[in-house]
């Protein structure tokens, strides 16, 4: 009963936990441009990230060695530096997003401007990672981020037209107005949105701080499988409020209160409470997330202790690692950034850092000398196979698209 | 846990793994190897004696040597030849166990690694209220 408790709240924390500033961005823009016709590509994202989740939570229950750890040593030093530094300044620009979503949110509540919040918002999230344990600061705030599910409840109370919603999603199309290079644009989006490097990091980090061994490889299928994909249909489900309400009147996403417009207009003041609540838990949860992937990346790169389980001055690098990326997101926020066009390059630049990281997992989950009778079964490499080919195609055509379609707005 | 293998490749087995001490706390990663002539006597035709790992090496030092900054990397390591300084590098018997992880016969506040975790700690966190709280 004790476990089947545990496995629940592993299950309900990673839906929870897995929306982010990325997820709401990008969901919401396709929805209110393309309506659900790249819901496919949501799908494929979420696939992916189960697919390489599972595999490094897998390794790290094993072997007790996270994601950085093994990209340096599958990489070497040189690629793994180059993988470290491009990471880390994806890992900063989405910082500032997150950071800037907590601000915002809070604002919206009490009616005072983002920007004079963001200071609070960093020194609360620096404040966390400082004292709180690891396993109350993820359950806290993933679990609150539960409430998200009111886009699912809003989905509902619309009443869309389900067969036309279900034949949009099926149908994947241009719109006469758009380029094809714009909808290529937002489908990388969309895809960086669901497999951000992060994730990797801090799931696999996770596994380690919470002291898994091959015990809980079930719990780790269990967050995965089903905590990720019921995290899926929350993403979806933010598109089909978008598509629904916003697509219509002819409203284009560049603000986040816009992507929680549609909940307000379908449940009214609670419901836009309650989406304001959720967005606020969903970026704290992964502004501490980033941050600590921050840490993580370049300590175990450098071998340097880390993670909570021990004293902060045992970890001295590692924590000031982490202050000094919340300082620097914190001071990039209060210049005024577009909170929405961070989020949307952060994303975007994720797609192209994937196959550097994805690599090193794959091959590490299918050496038996690492994992003796935990390697990869075959699914796992058919999968992990086709995404990286993937992978290395969005990785090619990610900058040049942005180029290209001036950052989606063309 | 893991099979341990016939042969060990000192590239692929030890290179850039994590170096973890006799306590368990993590301690740098093995950033570069020391290798010499094995011993045996050549006559100066046949081909040159094999060589062995005498001892692995860490910190800054050696890690910017192979990362191609070689200058960098002599001026960083002699900064630790001072007789009191911290060691950059350990002979193979101190070496515990190789895994997933190289577990060495030493403490990581005795290793080169440390130096840098030393100075933050004592100039920058040991100055924040709570850093000595655990917080599992």
């Amino acid at each position: 009963m004790k476990k089947f408790l545990a496995v629940t709240l592993g299950i309900l924390t990673a839906i929870g936990g897995f929306v982010d500033m990325g997820d709401l961005v990008a969901n919401a823009q396709t929805g209110s441009r393309f309506g659900l016709s790249l819901a496919g590509v949501v799908v494929i994202g979420v696939l992916g990230i189960v697919v390489f989740a599972e595999m490094a939570g897998r390794v790290a229950a094993v072997t007790r060695r996270a994601v950085f750890d093994l990209v340096r040593e599958r990489l070497g030093p040189r690629m793994g530096l180059i993988n470290l530094i491009a990471s880390f300044f994806i890992n900063l620009l989405t910082l500032t997003a997150e950071i800037a979503g907590v601000a915002i949110s809070v604002g919206l509540l009490i009616s005072v401007s983002y920007v004079l919040l963001i200071p609070l918002a960093a020194f609360l999230v620096w404040l966390v990672l400082w004292r709180m344990p690891f396993e109350w600061m993820e359950r806290f705030f993933g679990l609150l981020g539960l409430v998200l599910i009111v886009f699912v409840v809003s989905v509902f109370k619309l009443g869309p037209d389900w067969g036309d919603l279900a034949s949009q999603a099926t149908h994947p199309a241009v719109p006469e107005h758009e380029s094809l290079a714009t909808v290529a644009f937002f489908a990388i989006a969309l895809l960086g949105a669901a497999m951000t490097p992060y994730e990797v990091f801090f799931f696999s980090s996770g596994a380690v701080e919470e002291h898994w061994s091959t015990g809980d490889l079930n719990v780790n299928r269990a967050n995965v499988f089903i905590g990720f994909t019921l995290g899926g249909v929350l993403s979806i489900a933010i598109m089909a409020c978008a598509s629904l309400v916003l697509q219509p009147a002819d409203v284009q996403v560049d603000t986040l209160p816009q992507v929680a417009l549609p909940v307000a207009v379908a449940m009214g003041r609670v419901g836009l409470a309650v989406v304001l609540l959720g967005i606020f838990a969903a970026t704290f949860g992964a502004a501490l997330e980033t941050a600590l992937s921050a840490g993580y990346s370049v300590a175990q790169y450098f071998g340097w202790q880390w993670g909570k389980f021990v004293k902060a001055r045992d970890a001295a690098r590692f924590h000031v690692v982490m202050l000094g990326s919340v300082v620097v997101a914190a001071l990039v926020g209060m210049t005024a950034v577009d909170p929405v066009k961070v989020t949307e390059y952060s994303i975007v630049l994720s797609a192209a850092a994937l196959p550097l990281t994805y690599l090193p997992i794959l091959i590490v989950a299918n050496d038996p000398e690492f994992m003796g009778d935990h390697v990869n079964g075959r699914l796992a490499n058919f999968f992990g196979s086709i995404y990286l080919v993937l992978l290395l195609v969005v990785s090619v055509a990610a900058v040049p698209l942005i180029i290209i379609t001036k950052g989606g707005s063309g | 846990m893991t099979a341990r293998p016939h042969v060990l490749y000192a590239g692929l087995h030890l290179l850039d793994r994590q170096l973890v001490d006799a306590d368990g706390m993590l301690a740098g990663k093995v950033d570069d190897l020391e290798l010499e002539p094995d011993g045996t006597e050549t006559d100066g035709t046949g081909p040159p004696p094999p060589l062995i790992v005498r001892s692995i090496c860490f910190g800054h030092g050696a890690l910017w040597r192979r990362l191609g900054s070689g200058r960098l990397g002599s001026w960083l390591e002699q900064r630790h030849d001072h007789p009191r300084e911290r060691i950059a590098h350990l002979p193979l018997s101190r070496v515990d166990r190789i895994g997933p992880s190289i577990v060495v016969t030493a403490r990581h506040e005795d290793l080169a690694t440390y130096d840098t975790e030393q100075w933050v700690r004592d100039h920058v966190t040991a100055h924040i209220k709570g850093s000595t709280h655990a917080t599992e």
